[in-house]
């Protein structure tokens, strides 16, 4: 196994402000690896430093063996990282399938004149784009909603699947989940577990950020944790779930507040 | 033929040009950006064609080509620095711009005649009409006076481009491109991380959007045979945001919309017209209050033609 | 020679900042532009017009006329097209932006209908006083413009940095949420934050009439668009740049216009922007970039 993503001594920090520091770690093709910590320990700065969101300031991100360092958004998506929001960021006047469809863009071509012009190979792509859109659709569980309906009137739970099928139609070989399952039921939780595992086995590698341990624990083959912008501890859950260290600061943590 | 009416065609051709300024700053509201240039992007327009028309006797569609072509690389050049910013820079930029754009027109009075203009610019009726006596073709033959003739050409060759500036803009806003305009309009860096190059779209789209102007400022000079840098005033820009706003910014035929309705409105109601502007103020404020996104927007087009779907958002 | 174009060009740069100051603060707490801020600064110049050459009142009073009308309308603004935007869902900065172009095309107008398009005479009594002061001369206005629009900087710093009110809108300015949650009545500091900026435009109305003893319905729209250009120069939101950018921009219309072409004089703040935005795109006193997807 090679490692897909690997951070080397990265750290962040806005001002004086430090969010992140001296963040090490890797992740092996085709894992499932959980982020966690309390909130505020820079979890989803983590993911909008490997997105270039805010590029960082320290160290560096390698994705698959080269260095992403300077490269914008957009090109770190085309290369192959896709991503969701803490905080669903669909398009909600687009229809649910336009919003699959803006997922293509990075592996389609047609450009101003093509489009206008409708040409043949233009037409093609546009078909092969609504084609792809609807297998996306079935897998995250969306084939019963009407793809013409705008994205912001779907329910809540299905506005997450259909990010992460916005995420997939890039065909991402990373996938970064940021707490897919916040506020979602037992049921719905057990059927996220699900997609993700179906993801997996698609071949994408996946980072998760979740707050419910059940779903982290059961879903992950390895774990980082986060406190205070530090790294301060990686394993397996088992390893995780008995390192002193982790119980005190994270784990006790969570339990004293209840769920979140 | 007497059915004909000069003055309507001319309104109506003032319609046209309006339809094209209005679609020139939706283009690039529909990356979200607002441009309040467009009366400079137009005036490079008209004084290209007017001056390679003038001077150099190039021929009038040549000489339209490079007004547009010009005015949509002014844009490229404008856009590149003001949109790596948020969108209030780019409004006072391109605001900026047109002001420096007037500056010019009035000072560089060897080349543009100053604050006076250019006068005697080939009207396109005219060049037709004299075309076509050469070839033995007289508006007489047809029932018509020449005036006649003049504004039905003039108004059928603004239809002409219009209708084609609006089919390229529906097509495209159907297409790859215009779902990443819209993306890029609902949420940018929700559409940066799906891998849209958001700047390369927003500069894109507000190059089209000074080309569109570009184009029907060099359509209005040759339809007016004169102009001067009293044409492109901020007002002018203020003006075509007005067709935008009220109109509707989601679609385009919102701004076609309000560019048809807000120019005849003050030709049918001269009552009304010396209290135009304050009224146009007021309207502005209550659209942003109670209907931001403009009379026509895709929901009322859809419940206009039912049994139609899809199309873009 | 060039040490009265130097004393020209302070005397106009300061009237120039502080009517970048109006746009500044409005800014620095709202994130929006104020377009209608230019025509705010005209009806201030009418109104003290009116008060001094129709009405005969002096001065102080035509100071205060013009500060209680601007500070009315600012709060009308606020009231009318500012407030019920606020806080919507989906409501961009842009709309506001909007908004206020709305009322400066009602403004502008009204102005039309109001005074008409001439030029209408500002006399000051003391208009052909002139001090001889070492090698120069300056005409008392100037000096009189440049001590009004110095107290009025001067008071503006010491009341934000010294005074409570002046920190309530500095917190609001920093961060509008957080300041609400700590007991800052935002929309109170918003309105005051509207109605102070134009009354200082409102100043600089009177300032101006002084200066050049004649106004007329555009020079909202040149006066306008002029402070736009600082703010970017300056720093969006920048107190500072504010200052320093209207002071560069009078003294180098003076001296283009002195040594150079006057007919460019307008187009200068707007080479300017340009030249910023690709050079330094925060402005001279800009912190960190802001960044495109706010």
């Amino acid at each position: 196994m090679t490692a897909i993503l690997a951070l080397e001594r990265v750290g962040k920090s806005f001002g004086g402000l430090t969010a992140l520091s001296d963040i090490s770690f890797s992740v092996e093709a085709g894992e499932i690896v959980g982020v966690i910590g309390p909130n505020g320990a820079g979890k989803t700065t983590l993911f909008n430093v490997i997105t270039a969101v805010f590029p960082p300031t320290e160290g560096s991100v390698v994705f698959d063996g080269e260095a992403l360092g300077g490269l914008p958004s957009h090109a770190i998506a085309r290369r192959g990282i896709g991503r969701t929001f803490q905080n669903i960021r669909l398009f909600p006047a687009m229809t649910v399938e336009e919003n699959v469809m803006v997922g293509r863009h990075c592996r389609t071509r047609a450009g101003v004149w093509r489009g206008v012009l409708r040409t043949r190979g233009e037409r093609e792509e546009e078909r092969g784009t609504r084609a792809r859109t609807r297998d996306l659709l079935d897998l995250v569980g969306l084939s019963g909603a009407d793809p013409g309906q705008a994205a912001g009137s779907l329910p809540y739970g299905h506005q997450r699947r259909l990010e992460i099928a916005r995420a997939l139609a890039s065909e991402p070989r990373l996938l970064l989940l940021d707490e897919p399952a916040a506020g979602m039921n037992d049921s719905e939780t057990e059927e996220m577990f699900r997609l993700i595992r179906r993801v997996r086995e698609l071949g994408v590698t996946i980072l998760l950020i979740e707050h419910d341990m059940s779903l982290v624990m059961k879903a992950c083959d390895r774990l980082v944790v986060f406190n205070f912008g530090r790294k301060i501890a990686e394993g397996t859950p088992l390893a995780i779930r008995e390192d002193p260290g982790v119980v005190e600061a994270y784990l006790g943590f969570q339990e004293g507040n209840g769920d979140a | 033929m007497e059915w004909i009416n000069p003055y309507h065609l001319q309104v109506a051709s003032f319609v046209l040009i309006n339809v094209l300024l209005g679609v020139s700053i939706y283009v690039t509201l529909s990356t979200g950006q607002l441009s309040l240039g467009n009366a400079g992007f137009m005036s490079i327009g008209a004084y290209t064609a007017a001056l390679l028309a003038t001077n150099f006797q190039v021929p009038i569609p040549l000489g339209i080509a490079a007004g547009g072509l010009l005015a949509g690389a002014a844009g490229v050049l404008v856009g590149i620095p003001s949109l790596r910013l948020s969108g209030v820079y780019l409004a006072i930029a391109t605001l900026g711009f047109g002001e420096v754009v007037r500056a010019v027109a009035i000072n560089w009075e060897s080349l543009t005649g100053g604050a006076v203009g250019i006068a005697g610019i080939p009207q396109m009726g005219r060049v037709i009409l004299a075309r076509s006596r050469d070839l033995g073709l007289s508006p007489e033959s047809l029932g018509m006076r020449p005036n006649q003739f003049i504004s039905l050409l003039v108004f059928l060759i603004l239809l002409a481009a219009s209708t084609l500036v609006v089919a390229f803009f529906l097509r495209l806003a159907r297409s790859r491109v215009g779902r990443a305009y819209a993306a890029i309009r609902l949420d940018e860096r929700a559409a940066e991380s799906a891998g849209i190059p958001v700047t390369y779209y927003k500069v894109l789209a507000f190059s089209q959007g000074a080309m569109v102007s570009g184009l029907a400022g060099a359509l209005f000079a040759h339809s007016t045979s004169f102009i001067s840098p009293a044409d492109f005033t901020y007002h002018r820009a203020v003006e075509i945001l007005i067709f935008a706003v009220f109109g509707g910014s989601g679609h385009i035929l919102g701004p076609v919309f309000g560019a048809a309705l807000l120019t005849t409105l003050p030709e049918a109601l001269r009552t009304v017209s010396h209290y135009r502007y304050i009224l146009y103020g007021v309207l502005v404020v209550l659209m942003m209050i109670f209907r931001p996104q403009g009379i026509v927007d895709p929901p009322l087009l859809r419940r206009l033609r039912p049994g139609r779907t899809g199309g873009a958002a | 020679m060039f040490l009265e174009q130097l004393i020209n060009g302070v005397t106009l740069g300061s009237i120039y900042a502080i009517v970048a100051l109006g746009y500044t603060l409005v800014f620095g707490v709202l994130d929006i532009i104020n377009m209608a801020h230019g025509e705010i600064f005209m009806f201030g110049a009418f109104v003290g017009m009116l008060l001094v050459t129709k009405a005969g009142v002096p001065l102080p009073a035509a100071f205060l006329g013009a500060v209680v009308v601007t500070g009315a309308m600012g709060f009308l603004l606020e009231r009318f097209a500012l407030r019920p935007l606020r806080g919507r869902a989906g409501a961009s900065n842009l709309a506001s932006l909007i908004s206020t172009i709305g009322v400066s095309i009602l403004l502008e107008n009204l102005a039309h209908r109001l005074f008409g398009a001439g030029n209408h005479l500002f006399e000051t009594p003391f208009a052909e006083i002139r001090l001889p002061v070492g090698p120069v001369t300056v005409q008392l206005v100037q000096a009189l413009i440049l001590l009004i629009s110095l107290l009025l900087m001067a008071g503006l710093s010491l009341w934000l940095s010294r005074t409570r009110g002046g920190k309530a809108l500095r917190a609001t300015a920093e961060d509008l949420t957080t300041a609400g949650l700590l007991g800052i009545d935002t929309d109170r500091m918003i309105t005051a934050t509207v109605v102070i900026a134009s009354a200082m435009g409102g100043v600089a109305g009177v300032l101006v009439g002084m200066a050049f003893n004649y106004i007329n319905n555009q020079i909202g729209l040149s006066m306008g668009l002029k402070g736009l250009a600082i703010i970017i120069f300056g720093g969006m939101g920048s107190v500072y740049g504010a200052m320093a950018g209207g002071l560069i921009l009078g003294l180098s219309e003076t001296f283009v216009v002195a040594y150079g072409s006057s007919g460019y004089r307008d187009a200068i703040a707007f080479v300017i922007i340009i030249a910023v935005l690709l050079v330094r795109p925060q402005g001279l006193f800009g912190q960190a970039a802001p960044g495109a997807g706010r």
